[in-house]
Order: structure tokens, then C-alpha cells, then sequence
């Protein structure tokens, strides 16, 4: 909307400053020269030196030599100081060149147009309009031609609805590759064949920026036309409408127009005014129109920034779905506030403060330029997300036709509905997943623009290690190694954030009583990934941070090495542990949420950290328990579990129906809602075990899945129990059989003795079983 | 009839500027070179039977052009024809005090040459220089979109056109370019001597009359264009009424009575094949109208135009068709954004198709 615009015109703004202002501005790298390898001097050489010192009008010489040389060569670098009092002066001297051409303003016309009459008769003006309008022909006729064979092209791209993001992208590239190589063309015969042939220099200077201004004027349109594709609504990068993007695309034309016409202008008369026919009257009168044609283009951009936002209000009046993308920004304040900014950034260039007024305009265009680019990525995921909605709808479309002549069943109708409902989600999800990760690496390429030209406006090389000459320049160039450390790590840190991130969420733990699939391990790993790089970035930002300030980082960075193999040594378990449970994690041993023993510890896996894991036993009690002690651990949560089940019948037991009816139960259980799925396989008999002197022990088992087990034991006694009990089997009861040699019957003390007895045999008997594994 | 002297006249033309187009361009060369290939290059013009040619054609195409201006059914044209037009307009104006320099003057025994001529328009008269860069853009300009119009619904096109192409760039370019470099000699090294003359009146007097016959063309031809305009003004007065026209694809288009099918479809931006550029040649403008009752009778060409592309009974050409008011469907039967070369394709495709399903009705 106009936040593109307003990005264009500060871009086509900053050109302009920047061609004018380096023109003027000598430049700020003074020649390093290297001193020559230093050898050992003979001792002739050094008497020769002594005797030429002892020379009286060479000590004369070299005082007056000492007292010639600038103050400022005795140092290395300018000190602050200097330099505010140097940037002064020139400030103080570009007024007075601007007061002097303020004065001479009246005479402008009359001097300039006696340097020109002595440079260029009317009939050479007339013959260098000849000479435009041929070449500007014949690179009109070479663009017709590439248009001829590339039109049939350009109609497809223009015409064909673009299907998907990647081919809306594409199509907007290839438009602009094809009319940037007809632009090209363009000027290569307009500008080429006329450099072919000989010329006077000024007339070849005046053509050739005449030449230049049309093929400048036409690249800016093109670039506008990029972007804002006034006709072609879906090949726009940008949220708009169509009259809204017509007005933006006039409105680029006329302030590029402006623009290059200013810049041609007063390349022009520069070149006239300090060429032969110049003279200082005629540098003034350059000067003046130089800055009468930046006001003029400074002008033309706020009548832009105000007649934009206006209609941009209007629109957003009328219009809400384009609200929601620009609602944060007040419409009122913007403009003035853009205004202002290039007011400053002109007063600025106005006095010759070409670094300020870039940064100026660096930092005013940054903000309206990233929250355009926003609009523009959201506009495009927008946009193709639509389209893939409406491929859906018009399958649905081309679908129901042809069932109504089929004469289908009406059920059959919601079928084709529904499907291509599910279709369009996995694209939607990958576009959801792509978009933030798009903006973020576009808010870093704009800024490393923005820091690239703060750069290049400062002097400073940034490759280079070499310090910048002056004061200034050094701390900006810190304070854009730091930005530009901090927004590397930005993005690499908001790129694996954003990956760890959605696998997380993608992963949903499984409902209690189920085991973790190995997608749990994951999430054991990521977060501590996550905590590692996190601790990684810190470090390296803080590192380079350190290190453009002008901090040493060597002994950093040794220190660190040798504290490092310190504490190693020291926290020699502690590595250990660390190291070892990332082995135990890749050898996917035991996962969050699984029933483990180690040693005899058992419990389940609550959580992991860097060091150890816990593990809390069923009865609520939390081990703790670090990775270097696991020797060797055992997972009861693995795949499958068999469960055996023993019971005693008497000898007369029937252990055929006894069979039977274990198969019943089993195929009971099995049917249970509850528990039936998890039941590998079914609950069956498998006969006597072993006799034992009173009864018959029968085992029965079933494999389950891990932690199922218990309920089912449960349900699977209970069941055998109730089964039994109905198909007359009874289990076997402990009882002693006390045969009694005597016929006469016993007394009750006698009976008591012999019962006594009795008990006692009985608990001989219960000798203490092995105990199975507890329960949770 | 009037197609056929348009473009016979038109090409006559065409040939004419390109013959002296290459004859300028050897001025890449030298001056003398140019005067040395003149009675080669341009000696089938200068005759009395090729000078009786150029000015038929040059009458007979003037005369069509402005009968289109007067029968032209709205003025808003479509960009291609707006340049076509304009570039007409300014044709006159800037080539008569060519014409009259040259032809004329050489009854008052003046004789032309390029040794004589370059010198004039690079140093005596910039002006006039800059008046001939100008003619010879818009000139050809307006040759090469005439003759590209009626040349690409032939059937010799498809093959010829990408050949074709390079000529109409190189032609004009190289003139220029010769005209360029013959001004930048004669500023370097001076003027050449010219052949002899025998004035019929002192040099000046000849410029004077020439000045005078320069201007009574210019106020004439001004006069007729506003006559023209007028008279169509006039012609298109009363024609007020509206014209809705409903297309197939569910697009809408209103016009004003009096305008053609085409125009009305064309400012309503509903796309519609045209190649022939509403000149009644080409027939990719057909379409099929529902309520055709009420529509004014075909004249010859348009019928003859039908017949050749095999249309059905029933089919009118759009461009020349000028509704009555009312409301009208309309279903367009060739695809809108159909090129140039896929026509005869198309229309062999469309023939055997029709004469298939005729076979099967019978």
C-alpha cells in the first residue's frame, strides 16, 4: 500500500542524495602506505646520518618541515574532537556555497544559459535532439523485435491463473526478467550504437544522460510494475486493489520521473559548469538548481506519501478485508511522520551530512519497508492458500455434474464433497509451517540491506578487519558487526526454534495406559537440543559481540579451553552422565512414560534433563537417577507382555470343562470394551502345571500389551471364579485329613490336641512362595 | 474492393519508404555512395509511370483513411489502433515539405541529391532534419502495423513472419543510422559539390513559393481532418440508445447504438479474438447470437468474409456488426486469445468439423 510506496520513494530518494552527495564528497579512505622493511644499517650508514644531521640547514629544514605538517598527521586515527570540528567546517563552508548560490539565484538562467550557448550552438541542440530520438528509435526497434518472438510468452504468464505459490512466484519473476532483457535490449541499442560513433564530449555527455534518463526512468517503472502489476491482479506482490494500484503505480512514475530528470539535470550542469565554458558563477548556478530540483523531488514524494495514505483511508472506509494486515498502523501519523523523515533526510543532504542523512533514512525506511514485506509474504501465502481452496471448489464443481447424469444413490453425494476438503490440508499446513519461517529470513535480508548501506554511507568495509578512519565510523561500524551477529543468531536460533517447535506440538503424548511411540523420544531429545543450541548461540553472539567491540576474545576463549579440561576433569561423572544419556536416548532405551527397572529401582519415566532422569515408582515415590549409573536397565513397557495365572482344583476335577470354560472367559475378555484391544492374545488353558499333594495346580496365560496386564489379571480371577462357581468346580481348600486309629471317640481336649497338631502340619506346609513382580 | 485498394496502395507505399530507406542507409557509407546508388535504387520512382503509382496509391490511401475516420463507430480505440491513427494524422504534415522540397522544386529546375539534401537538414536547418527522424519513425510505424495487420491472417505467415521480423527493424535502423553518420561527415569534412543547376527563379524565390505551397497543404489537410471529425460527429448524433450484450463465460458488456460488437466487447474488457483488427478480414471475431431477428443484413464482404472460414448459417462477423439498441446473447465462437499463426489450423479444424457434423445429420 503506500508503506510500499513509501519504501520506493525513500529508496528512489536515497539514490538520488547518495549519486548527488558522492559526487560532491571526496572520498573518506585516505591511502595506507606501507613502511618499508626495516634492515640492520652499516655502520657507514649510520656515520653518514650523523654527519648529515650535524648539517645546520638540514636541522633548519626539518624544524621547518615539523612545523609545516598538519597537526592531524601526528596521529594514527582523528580524534573526536577533530573530527566534530572538521564535520563544522564543512558544514560551515557548504552554507556559504549555498548562500553564495542563493544570492546568484536571480542570475541562474542568464549564466547557465551563457555556459551552454559557449558549449552548444541551437543547431547542436537541435542536432542532439536528432540523435535522441534516432537512438532512442533504434532501441525502440530492438525491444520490438525481442517482443515479436517473447510476446506469446509474456500473454501466458499474464493470462494462465496461477496455480500454486511456486508458480505465482515464478510468473512475477519471469514478467520481470522478460521486460528487464527488453529494457536491456532497450539500451544497449538506444545507448550502445550511439557510443558507436565519435562525438564531442559534451554532446556525448548531454545525449548519453538524456538516453539514460528514459531507460532510468522505464527500469524504476518496470520495478513498480513488478510489484504493484497494476493489471494483473494475480501477479501482484502486494495487498491491493485494483484502482489502489494504479493510483500507487502513477504515483511511482511521476516521483521516478522527477527523480531521474533532477539527477540527469544536475549531472548536466555540473558537467557544464566545470567543464571549459564553467566558470564560479556557473558553479553557483549548478549548485542552486541542483537543490531547487531536490526540493522539487523532495516535494513530489510528500504530495505522494499524503495523497496515498489518503486514499488508503478512504479505501480502508469502504473496504475491511484489507484492514486487518495495516490495522496497527495509525493512517494519520504515518504520513507525517514519513514527511518529516524526508524532510530531515534532504535539510541533511541540504548541508552535506551524507552519513546522516543515510542513516536517517536507513533507519525511516526500515520500519514501513519491513511491515510492506510482512504484507507482502502474508498477501502471498493469502493468495495461494485461496487458490488452493478454489482448485478444491472447482473439483467439487466438475464432480457433482457428472453424478447427477450417473443418477447415484443420494447418499453417495456427500462423498465427493467431502474429499477435496481433506485434500487441500496438507498443503495449507506446509504453507502454515513456511510463512513464518519466510518472514523471518526476509526481515534479515532487509536488514543486512539496510546495514549493508548504513555501511557503504559510513566508509566502512565490512569485510575488511581494517580499522575505519574515524571515530564515528568505528563505532558504527561495531554497532553494525553487532547487529549483524544478533540477526545471524536471530535467524538461526528462529529457524531450529521454529523446527523444534512444530515437531513438539506435532506430538501428542499417548493417553495413560498406553505405551509411547517412538515419536516420544523425540520428544525427550528436542527440548534438550533446543537448550544446547540456545546455550551454543549465546555463546558465539557474545563471543563476536566481545570481539567487534575490541575485546580480545583469544585469552577468551583459551581460558575457557583450559577451564573447560578443568572442570572436565573434576566433573568427570557428570560428563559422563551427560554423554551417556544421550547414548541411552539414541539407543532408544527407554522413552518418557515407560515402566523401567533399574537395579531394584522400578518406576515410570516421568521426565529427563541433561544430567539424569526420574523415575517414580507406582506407589508416588521419585528416583532420581543419573545417566552414568545405568549399568544396565530393564523396559517393561516393550511391545508385549505374557502374564501367567495359576490356580488350584481338586483331583476330581472335570479338566476338560475346566478348559472349556478358561476359553470361554478368554473369549469374553477379549470382547471387553475396555481392555479387549489390547489383548494380543487370548486368555487360554494350559493344563496341569504339577500335582501337588492335595490338588491339581492349572496354569492359564495371556500376552498383552505392557501395563494392560494387571486389569486384565484382574477381571480374568474374578471371571474364572464366577465361571467356575456356576459350572459347580470349586477350588481346592487346604484341609488335613486326621486319621484317627482308635474306635472310640475322641474327648474335646483330645479332638483340640489333634487339630492343633493338624494346624501346625498345615503351616509347615506354607513355606513363603517367590513373589511375583508388584503391581503398579 | 476497398480492402483490396487500401492494401495495394498501402504496400505500394511500403515499398516505396523501404527502397529509400536502404538507399539512406548507405550513407553509413559516404555521401557519395548514396548520390552513386539513387538512380538504382529509386530510378523506378522517378519515372513517369512509377511517380503516377506513388501518387494514385498515395490519394487513394489518403482517401481510405479518412472514409475509416468518418465510419469509425467510437473513438476510443484499442492502443495499437490509436498509434495507427495518430501516426496517420501526423503523416501529412510531416512529410509535405519533403515532398514538396524535393518533387516540386525540381520543376523550378532544383536538383535533389543527397549531397544537397544532408547538408540542408544537418547544418542549414536542424529543424528540418529533426522533422525527417520524426516522419520516418512514425511512418514506419504506421507501415509496419498496417502491413502486419493484413499479413498476419495469411496463410504464408506462419512460416514467413519470424524471418520477416529482423527487416522491420533493420530497414528503418540502418536509415537512421546512415542518415546519422552522412550529417556527422558533412559537419567533419564540409559540404560536396553539387551538380549543376539551372534555376528557373532566384534561390530564394523558390523558397518562398515552396514555403507557401508548405503551408496551403498544411491549412488544407487541417480543414478536411476537422471536416471529417464533424461530419462524423454528425453521422454518430443521434445514436444514444443502449446496447446490453450478455457473452458466454457469464460477461457482461453495455455500448451505445452505433457501435460495433467488437468495440462494445473491447471496452468492456471482455476478450475477443481479432487479428484482422476489426478490418472484416480475418473472421475470428464471428460469434452466434441468440436473438439475431432484429440485427441489420450482412453486406458483402462480411458474408463473403463468413463463407470463407466455413461459419454456419446464422454466424456475424462482430466487428461488423452494429447492434440496435436492446439486449442481445451472444456466444463467441473462436477462442479469444487465438494467435495468429494457429488461424489456418484452426479454421481447417473448424471446416471439417462443421462438414462432419453436416454428414452425420444427414
Amino acid at each position: 500500500m503506500t508503506m510500499v510506496g513509501r519504501l520506493i520513494s525513500a529508496l528512489l530518494l536515497a539514490a538520488m542524495l547518495c549519486s548527488a552527495a558522492t559526487a560532491q564528497s571526496p572520498p573518506l579512505h585516505p591511502g595506507s602506505e606501507e613502511a618499508p622493511a626495516a634492515t640492520e644499517p652499516s655502520p657507514n650508514d649510520v656515520q653518514e646520518l650523523l654527519r648529515i644531521l650535524g648539517d645546520p640547514r638540514v636541522v633548519e629544514w626539518l624544524k621547518q618541515q615539523l612545523a609545516d605538517s598538519p597537526p592531524a598527521a601526528e596521529e594514527e586515527g582523528l580524534s573526536l574532537r577533530t573530527e566534530i570540528s572538521d564535520r563544522l567546517a564543512a558544514a560551515r563552508s557548504r552554507m556559504a556555497e549555498l548562500a553564495a548560490a542563493w544570492s546568484n539565484f536571480p542570475f541562474v538562467p542568464q549564466v547557465l544559459a551563457q555556459a551552454w550557448r559557449s558549449e552548444l550552438s541551437q543547431d547542436q541542440a537541435l542536432r542532439s535532439l536528432i540523435y535522441v530520438i534516432v537512438f532512442l528509435f533504434v532501441g525502440g526497434g530492438f525491444e520490438w523485435l525481442f517482443w515479436q518472438y517473447f510476446h506469446p510468452v509474456m500473454m501466458r504468464i499474464e493470462h494462465v491463473r496461477p496455480a500454486s505459490l511456486w508458480r505465482r512466484v515464478a510468473g512475477a519473476a519471469s514478467r520481470l526478467l522478460l521486460q528487464a532483457s527488453a529494457l536491456a535490449l532497450f539500451a544497449l541499442g538506444s545507448i550502445g550504437t550511439f557510443l558507436g560513433f565519435d562525438w564531442p564530449p559534451f554532446l556525448e555527455r548531454l545525449v548519453v544522460n538524456l538516453l539514460l534518463a528514459v531507460i532510468g526512468i522505464r527500469a524504476l517503472a518496470m520495478l513498480s510494475r513488478f510489484i504493484i502489476a497494476p493489471r494483473n491482479e494475480h501477479l501482484r506482490l502486494v495487498p491491493l486493489t485494483n484502482a489502489m494500484a494504479r493510483l500507487v503505480h502513477r504515483w511511482h512514475v511521476i516521483v521516478a520521473a522527477l527523480l531521474v530528470l533532477a539527477l540527469v539535470a544536475s549531472d548536466t550542469l555540473d558537467t557544464l559548469a566545470f567543464g571549459p565554458a564553467g566558470s564560479p558563477q556557473a558553479v553557483n548556478a549548478a549548485l542552486a538548481v541542483a537543490v531547487g530540483l531536490g526540493a522539487l523531488t523532495v516535494a513530489g514524494l510528500i504530495a505522494m506519501v499524503w495523497s496515498l495514505s489518503r486514499a488508503m483511508r478512504r479505501e480502508i472506509a469502504v473496504e475491511t478485508t484489507v484492514r486487518h494486515r495495516f490495522e496497527p498502523v495509525n493512517l494519520r501519523t504515518v504520513p507525517v511522520l514519513m514527511s518529516v523523515v524526508i524532510l530531515l533526510a534532504f535539510l541533511l543532504w541540504l548541508f552535506g551530512a551524507t552519513e546522516l542523512m543515510w542513516t536517517v533514512m536507513v533507519l525511516g525506511a526500515f520500519f514501513p519497508a519491513l511491515r510492506v514485506v510482512y504484507a507482502m509474504i502474508d498477501h502471498f501465502f493469502d493468495r495461494a492458500e485461496e487458490s488452493i481452496s478454489d482448485k478444491a471448489d472447482i473439483e467439487t464443481k466438475t464432480l457433482s455434474p457428472e453424478l447427477g447424469t450417473e443418477e447415484q444413490p443420494p447418499g453417495a453425494e456427500t462423498t465427493p464433497a467431502e474429499s477435496p476438503a481433506f485434500e487441500p490440508e496438507p498443503e495449507t499446513e506446509r504453507y502454515a509451517t513456511y510463512r513464518p519461517l519466510v518472514r523471518r529470513i526476509a526481515r534479515f535480508a532487509l536488514a543486512a540491506l539496510a546495514l549493508t548501506v548504513l555501511a557503504a554511507a559510513w566508509g566502512t568495509n565490512i569485510a575488511a578487519l581494517s580499522g575505519s578512519p574515524s571515530v564515528a565510523g568505528r563505532l558504527v561500524r561495531v554497532a553494525i558487526d553487532i547487529i549483524a551477529a544478533v540477526l545471524i543468531a536471530d535467524l538461526v536460533w528462529g529457524w531450529a526454534k521454529g523446527a523444534i517447535d512444530r515437531r513438539m506440538a506435532n506430538y501428542v503424548a499417548p493417553p495413560p495406559g498406553e505405551p509411547p511411540g517412538p515419536e516420544a523420544r523425540m520428544a525427550t531429545l528436542l527440548p534438550l537440543m533446543r537448550n544446547i543450541l540456545l546455550v551454543a548461540v549465546v555463546a558465539l553472539v557474545g563471543l563476536t559481540i566481545l570481539s567487534s567491540v575490541g575485546i580480545n576474545v583469544a585469552p577468551l576463549i583459551a581460558g575457557a579451553g583450559i577451564l573447560g579440561v578443568a572442570i572436565g576433569f573434576g566433573a568427570q561423572s557428570l560428563v559422563r552422565d551427560i554423554v551417556s544419556g544421550i547414548f541411552f536416548l539414541i539407543d532408544d532405551a527407554f522413552r518418557v512414560g515407560e515402566y523401567i527397572e533399574i537395579g531394584d529401582l522400578r518406576g515410570t519415566v516421568e521426565s529427563m534433563s541433561l544430567r539424569s532422569m526420574r523415575v517414580r515408582h507406582h506407589r508416588g515415590a521419585v528416583h532420581t537417577i543419573p545417566f552414568g549409573e545405568l549399568k544396565s536397565l530393564t523396559n517393561y513397557s516393550r511391545d508385549w507382555v505374557i502374564m501367567k495365572l495359576e490356580f488350584r482344583v481338586p483331583f476330581e476335577t472335570d479338566l476338560k470343562l475346566v478348559k472349556k470354560l478358561v476359553k470361554q472367559v478368554g473369549a469374553e475378555l477379549q470382547a471387553d470394551p475396555n481392555y479387549g484391544s489390547y489383548i494380543l492374545e487370548p486368555l487360554k488353558s494350559q493344563g496341569v502345571r504339577r500335582m501337588e499333594e492335595f490338588n491339581m495346580v492349572v496354569g492359564v496365560k495371556f500376552m498383552a500389551k505392557p501395563g494392560a496386564q494387571w486389569v486384565i489379571r484382574r477381571d480374568a480371577y474374578q471371571k474364572l471364579r464366577d465361571t467356575f462357581d456356576k459350572n459347580g468346580i470349586s477350588f481346592a481348600q487346604r484341609n488335613v485329613k486326621v486319621e484317627v486309629l482308635s474306635d472310640r471317640p475322641l474327648t474335646p481336649d483330645e479332638e483340640k490336641a489333634v487339630t492343633g497338631a493338624a494346624q501346625a502340619a498345615v503351616e509347615g506346609q506354607n513355606a513363603p512362595q517367590p513373589a511375583l513382580p508388584d503391581e503398579p | 474492393m476497398e480492402k483490396r485498394i487500401r492494401i495495394i496502395s498501402g504496400l505500394v507505399l511500403f515499398a516505396f519508404v523501404t527502397m529509400h530507406l536502404i538507399n539512406v542507409a548507405l550513407g553509413l557509407h559516404s555521401v557519395e555512395m548514396m548520390d552513386r546508388a539513387r538512380p538504382l535504387l529509386m530510378g523506378a520512382w522517378t519515372n513517369l509511370a512509377g511517380t503516377l503509382l506513388l501518387t494514385l496509391s498515395l490519394g487513394a490511401h489518403f482517401a481510405l483513411g479518412m472514409l475509416a475516420i468518418y465510419r469509425r463507430t467510437t473513438l476510443r480505440l484499442s492502443p495499437t489502433d490509436t498509434v495507427q491513427v495518430i501516426a496517420s494524422l501526423a503523416i501529412v504534415p510531416l512529410l509535405a515539405p519533403h515532398v514538396v522540397g524535393t518533387a516540386i522544386a525540381a520543376r523550378y529546375g532544383v536538383v535533389p541529391s543527397f549531397a544537397s539534401l544532408i547538408p540542408y537538414f544537418w547544418i542549414d536547418q536542424p529543424l528540418e532534419g529533426l522533422r525527417q527522424v520524426v516522419l520516418l519513425a512514425v511512418l514506419w510505424i504506421h507501415g509496419c502495423i498496417g502491413v502486419y495487420t493484413w499479413a498476419r491472417i495469411q496463410p504464408w505467415w506462419a512460416r514467413a513472419g519470424a524471418f520477416l521480423y529482423p527487416f522491420a527493424v533493420a530497414i528503418p535502423v540502418l536509415g537512421l543510422l546512415g542518415f546519422v553518420e552522412a550529417g556527422n561527415q558533412v559537419i567533419a569534412e564540409g559540404r560536396l559539390p553539387l551538380p549543376p543547376m539551372q534555376l528557373a527563379l532566384r534561390f530564394e524565390e523558390i523558397l518562398a513559393i515552396l514555403k507557401s505551397i508548405n503551408w496551403t497543404v498544411f491549412y488544407v489537410y487541417v480543414g478536411l481532418v476537422v471536416l471529417v471529425l464533424v461530419a462524423r460527429q454528425l453521422r454518430v448524433a443521434g445514436d444514444d440508445g443502449l446496447v446490453r450484450v450478455s457473452f458466454d463465460g457469464g460477461m457482461a458488456a453495455v455500448g451505445t447504438q452505433g457501435m460495433t460488437l467488437l468495440d462494445i466487447a473491447r471496452l468492456n474488457d471482455v476478450p475477443m479474438a481479432n487479428l484482422c483488427r476489426g478490418r472484416g478480414r480475418c473472421g475470428t471475431c464471428r460469434v452466434e447470437i441468440a436473438n439475431g431477428g432484429m440485427l441489420p443484413l450482412m453486406e458483402a464482404e462480411e458474408e463473403k468474409t463468413l463463407a470463407r472460414v466455413g461459419a454456419p448459417a446464422g454466424t456475424r462477423l462482430s466487428c461488423q456488426l452494429a447492434p440496435p439498441a436492446g439486449e442481445f446473447k451472444v456466444r463467441r465462437l473462436v477462442p479469444p486469445f487465438l494467435r495468429a499463426r494457429d488461424l489456418h489450423r484452426f479454421d481447417e479444424a473448424h471446416r471439417l468439423s462443421e462438414h462432419g457434423v453436416a454428414e452425420a445429420a444427414e
